[in-house]
């Protein structure tokens, strides 16, 4: 990212209120009888994906103030879209979030939005957020070609010894060893 | 909330009913005789009946849910009261549920505090406020046996005497009032506060909740502030226990806005989730001994089945079986 | 010219659920989370009901015309055989202690996963169309109509529920909402919604005697290739008996563990200690399956499917039964076996010829669970074990659902798994013994087509397992259960890719000191053990 250290300690004043609000969008887009159990980030095993959401977001916001590079985000970001991607969503609705931060920001930073040095830094995160829409994207898009994957290996395992059997037959028994690659 | 407004508006309803039933058209033998000998005769006929019915149905597998070691072999330490095997084990783990509460203890949630370590946190509202209200319902009702018996039995002046230990003042308060009145609010809190469950709630479940406290509204009412004359209200008590009901002149109206309270609540009871006062004890998961591979179970309707028996398998892998090598019954 | 829309309205647009209430929320079928339905041949051959082609994407589900009068007429039939029925259906307070026990509400945040309503979703119909109370009071008192809508809502969630118990542990009352859906399920069947999945098996091993439906003669093939890779990775070569008249013991294990990998080394791992305990043992083509899909459908078929073991235990003369590692085989074996198949008086009560341990606790059935016949033999020491060879190995255990919630077997697993390796950490304490996470495939969801659910469901098991991984490096997830050697594997690939999963008896296996074996320098999978490699130079 760029040059703007005065966004930054902006953010950084603001920090915990970005966090809350961005986190509280991903709540929001789950169904309305979840909330509460969702917020409570407390509960790392009662409740992995609200304590996933809490975690990674103020990760991500930290990553934001300390104007890390957009590498440092995709661990944070595959966490969530890890378990964004197997969720009753659109691929729209999963990734909706990343975009917007753009708000989240603007309504934190209400007040200071008329500084031209903070306007200038925000164009910047604009462009940054964008960037890891993209990031998210190709995430959201892994994950869905590994779970395809899944169900492909899968059905190999599920079937091992029959394939193994029927490459037996075929090719005698020196066919087997490729089939080890099943495991 | 929109689901509470409606038992809200109900409860009040029937607060108003008696006040006018009474207060203002003097239907004393009404309220104070007829609709009290309904209320338990619906309650007693409704209440048995659906424990009967219940009964009616068979129990056709035990499928108690173990929560805790089974006895197999003697170095395993066997959870007698968290898998019981014996009747005796049994009876001790529905005494942990009943008195306890042993499962709605369960609800302990992990928390990350500051850190890696784990912290097993206090979120066990819902079991403290459930057994809190219960207790002071149960020794409540209890105590209400000193208007119904002549002379009053010893236990219960004991519990009495007991219960009004605090002398904070005149009249001593019931430490049980406090507490039913406290439970079930944090309860009825519960139920609004915890998006959770309130998504969840139906307005039956609010109905109860509003009478209960209703009844614990007038009842203390009557005691602490608006005073009604103790003899008269036994003398009724006496003869309705004695079917040889007589209404005495002169108790106040908010005498009978508690007892018909009561009475609906009685009504309502055996047709409502109020029913698991009985249904906990006939709970196939807690009240069998998972002693299913010691004692056969029966299931008296055991179905006739089509299976698919050895000889006729045998007859259609046959010839694939003596090719493989594979010994059969007949060869041919 | 309209005002361009600040960034914040843009994406505000659109994303949120409405926020109504469970009984007017719509549903959401789509690819992913729903099981594909039984093929119509399939049922035929069952003598199912409505047996026909269709789809949950359909508009119509093709359901009879009387299907309403079916509905009810099986409500009210199994009101009157279960006594569960009705007072789970009585009594429920919607306090919500269970409401977020429940591993899918936990992974998906759908409320209609919350136990409590996953139950509510048949009890609004039985007030309404039951109870006097529910016909007078209507939405008030929780009731509501028998729609065709209601009928697709209940395929969707009694379809998406694992009947792992777990919520039944928390419930004031032992309310069990795996009870009514298995419930549920049976109605459903009543109007031939069914899901392929379950039914093929069920017909499979009807018909032929296991899930896949692989035939006696290549089910011998492959036992002959089990034989090989034991002698190749041991120098040992062992016999299998199978449908050997007069042997001591019938074994029987689900039949995943003959043709999946990774069950497959667990197979391995018992024949190769049966073999040298010297069990005089017998396994059978016709009972080839331990597995019990019908279970999940029906009590009638599960005990058609059951009734095979006794059949051919009694054909074959055996003393008792000893059954391999494998979930709900063993709920049906602990809870339904005797009622429905016995009793087994043909039997005598089970005696491990080895150490002369009389199983008292297998009295009635007569069955034994592998993991207490092998604690047994560690503990009178008839085992020479070398817990080293699997030092690389850094174990937890998943308990799988119905040996805990059912049986209460939580000890056997964990002392064997102790004896034959020497790094073994727990899960957090929430997360095992009674209060154990579902793999999330349980119950006959463990299909492809179901991936996103399973992942979601397994998120809560994975979650905790990341956790040991994290914090003791833990790079091995044991189990004692078919379903979650195959699907744990692929939940551990989504969510902990550096986590393996094993059978218990495969890790006994690895131990396991063979009279007359060679050196071992690989495992079971045929994987060079660390710090052995070199042993063949000695
Ligand atoms: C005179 C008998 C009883 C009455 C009048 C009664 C009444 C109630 C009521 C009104 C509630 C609802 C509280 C709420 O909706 O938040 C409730 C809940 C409950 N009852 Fe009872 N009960 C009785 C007996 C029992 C017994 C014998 C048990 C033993 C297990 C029991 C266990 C519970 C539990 C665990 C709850 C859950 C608390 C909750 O819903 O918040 N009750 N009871
Ligand atoms: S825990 Fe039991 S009583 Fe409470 S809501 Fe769940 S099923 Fe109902
Ligand atoms: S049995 Fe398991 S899957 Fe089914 S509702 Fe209960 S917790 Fe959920």
């Amino acid at each position: 990212m760029g040059e703007s250290q005065g966004l930054s300690a902006l953010l950084q004043k603001k920090r915990a209120d970005i966090i809350t609000r961005w986190a509280g969008i991903l709540v929001d887009s789950y169904p309305s009888g979840a909330h509460e159990f969702l917020s409570n980030k407390k509960n790392r095993f009662a409740n992995p994906v609200g304590y996933t959401i809490a975690k990674e977001i103020a990760a991500m916001v930290d990553g934001l103030i300390n104007r890390q590079d957009i590498d440092s985000f995709s661990s944070s970001l595959d966490k969530i879209m890890r378990i964004r991607t197997v969720q009753d969503f659109k691929p729209s609705e999963a990734l909706a979030f990343v975009y917007q931060l753009k708000g989240v920001i603007r309504e934190c930073l209400d007040e200071s939005l008329s500084d031209a040095e903070v306007r200038a830094g925000l164009e910047e995160l604009d462009a940054f957020t964008d960037a890891l829409g993209l990031l998210a994207f190709d995430i959201y898009v892994g994950c869905k070609e590994q779970l395809y994957q899944l169900r492909v290996d899968e059905v190999k395992r599920n079937t091992y010894m029959l394939v193994k059997r029927a490459k037996m037959l075929v090719e005698g028994p020196e066919g087997d060893q490729g089939s080890r690659n099943l495991v | 909330m929109d689901r509470a407004a409606l038992p809200f508006v109900a409860v009040i309803a029937l607060v108003i009913t008696p006040l006018i039933g009474v207060g203002a058209i003097s239907l004393h033998y009404l309220f104070g005789v007829i609709v009290p000998y309904v209320a338990a005769l619906i309650f007693f006929a409704g209440f048995i009946m659906k424990v009967v019915n219940w009964g009616t149905s068979p129990v056709p597998f035990r499928i108690p849910t173990t929560c805790g070691q089974q006895k197999s072999l003697p170095w395993f330490k066997h959870s007698k009261l968290e898998n019981p095997v014996t009747g005796i084990q049994v009876i001790g783990r529905m005494f942990l549920e009943v008195v306890f509460f042993r499962s709605l203890f369960r609800n302990l949630k992990p928390e990350i505090r500051g850190g890696p370590r784990i912290v097993y946190g206090p979120t066990k509202w819902l079991w403290f406020f459930a057994l809190m209200f219960h207790w002071c319902f149960f020794i409540i009702f209890f105590r209400h046996l000193r208007l119904f018996t002549e002379p009053v039995p010893g236990v219960v002046t004991f519990v009495d005497r007991i219960d009004s230990m605090f002398q904070i003042c005149i009249p001593p308060i019931y430490l049980t009032d406090l507490g039913l009145l406290l439970g079930i609010t944090c309860l009825f809190l519960r139920r609004v506060i915890v998006p959770q469950v309130r998504y969840l709630s139906l307005p039956s479940d609010y109905f109860p909740l509003f009478l209960i406290i209703g009844i614990a509204v007038t009842g203390m009412l009557m005691r602490y502030v608006i005073r009604v004359d103790i003899i008269k209200v036994k003398e009724l008590a006496l003869s309705l226990a004695a079917f040889s009901p007589k209404v005495p002149q002169g108790i106040g109206v908010i005498f009978y806005t508690h007892l018909f309270l009561v009475c609906v609540l009685a009504m309502y009871f055996p047709f409502s989730k109020l029913m698991h006062l009985g249904g906990v004890f006939m709970s196939p998961t807690r009240n069998l001994a998972n002693n299913n591979r010691i004692v056969r179970h029966i299931n008296p309707w055991n179905p006739k089945v089509k299976l698919h028996p050895y000889e006729e398998w045998e007859d259609e892998f046959r010839d694939k079986l003596l090719d493989a090598g594979i010994p059969v019954e007949k060869k041919g | 010219m309209a005002k361009t829309p600040s960034p914040q309205e843009l994406w505000n647009i659109d994303h949120k659920p409405p926020k109504k209430w469970w009984m007017d929320l719509p549903l959401n079928i789509r690819p992913g989370n729903f099981s594909y339905p039984a093929k119509p041949q399939i049922l035929k051959e069952l003598d199912m009901p409505n047996p026909r082609p269709w789809s949950p994407l359909d508009e119509d589900w093709k359901l009879p015309p009387n299907w309403k009068e079916i509905v009810l007429e099986g409500i009210r039939e199994r009101l009157d055989k279960f006594r569960t029925f009705k007072v789970f259906m009585d009594i429920c307070v919607r306090c919500g202690a269970c409401a977020d026990k429940c591993h899918f509400f936990i992974g998906s945040g759908d409320p209609r996963n919350m136990p409590v309503l996953r139950a509510e979703l048949l009890r609004s119909i039985y007030r309404g169309e039951f109870t006097k109370a529910g016909k007078l009071l209507g939405r008030f008192g929780g009731a509501r109509e028998l729609t065709v809508d209601v009928i697709k809502e209940w395929f969707h969630y009694f379809y998406q529920c694992t009947e792992c118990r777990r919520c039944s542990v928390f419930c004031p009352y032992g309310i069990d909402t795996a009870e009514i859906t298995m419930l549920g399920r049976e109605i459903l069947n009543l109007l031939g919604l069914n899901i392929n999945w379950i039914m093929e098996p069920v017909r499979n091993c009807f018909k032929i005697g296991n899930h896949l439906g692989i035939q006696p003669h290549s089910l011998k093939d492959m036992v002959d290739f089990f034989i090989d890779d034991i002698e190749e990775v041991t120098g040992v070569r062992i016999e299998v008996p199978f449908m050997k008249k007069g042997a001591e013991v019938l074994f029987v294990t689900p039949s995943g563990d003959y043709f999946a990998d990774p069950g497959t080394y667990t197979f391995m791992g018992y024949l190769m200690l049966f073999h040298e305990i010297g069990l005089d043992y017998t396994m059978s083509y016709y009972a080839a399956e331990g597995g019990n899909f019908g279970l999940f459908s029906s009590n009638e078929n599960m005990k058609r499917l059951n009734a095979k073991i006794y059949a051919e235990a009694k054909r074959l003369g055996v003393k008792w039964i000893l059954g391999g590692e494998c979930g709900h085989m063993w709920r049906v074996i602990n809870q339904f076996m005797d009622t429905m198949n016995g009793p087994a008086d043909f039997l005598e009560v089970p005696k491990s010829p080895i150490t002369g341990t009389v199983f008292e606790n297998a009295r009635s059935t007569k069955m034994v669970h592998i993991t207490e016949f092998t604690s047994d033999l560690i503990k009178h020491g008839k085992l020479n074990l070398d817990p080293s060879r699997n030092d690389h190995l850094k174990v937890t255990f998943h308990d799988s659902c119905n040996p805990v919630r059912a049986m209460g077997l939580l000890e056997e697993p964990r002392y064997v798994i102790k004896n034959v390796c020497n790094n073994f950490y727990e899960m957090p304490e929430d997360t095992i013994r009674e209060k154990t996470f579902c793999c999330g495939s349980g119950s006959g969801l463990n299909n492809d087509e179901f991936m996103e659910m399973r992942m979601r469901g397994g998120l809560p098991r994975a979650n905790a397992v990341q956790y040991v991984h994290d914090k003791h490096d833990v790079n091995t997830l044991a189990c004692i259960c078919a379903i979650d050697r195959a699907a744990l594997t692929t939940l551990m690939n989504y969510w902990v890719p550096d986590v393996t999963v094993y059978g218990v008896h495969e890790l006994v296996a690895n131990a396991l000191v063979m009279k007359g074996e060679k050196k071992r320098t690989t495992d079971l999978r045929q994987m060079p053990i660390p710090g052995m490699e070199d042993a063949e130079d000695v």
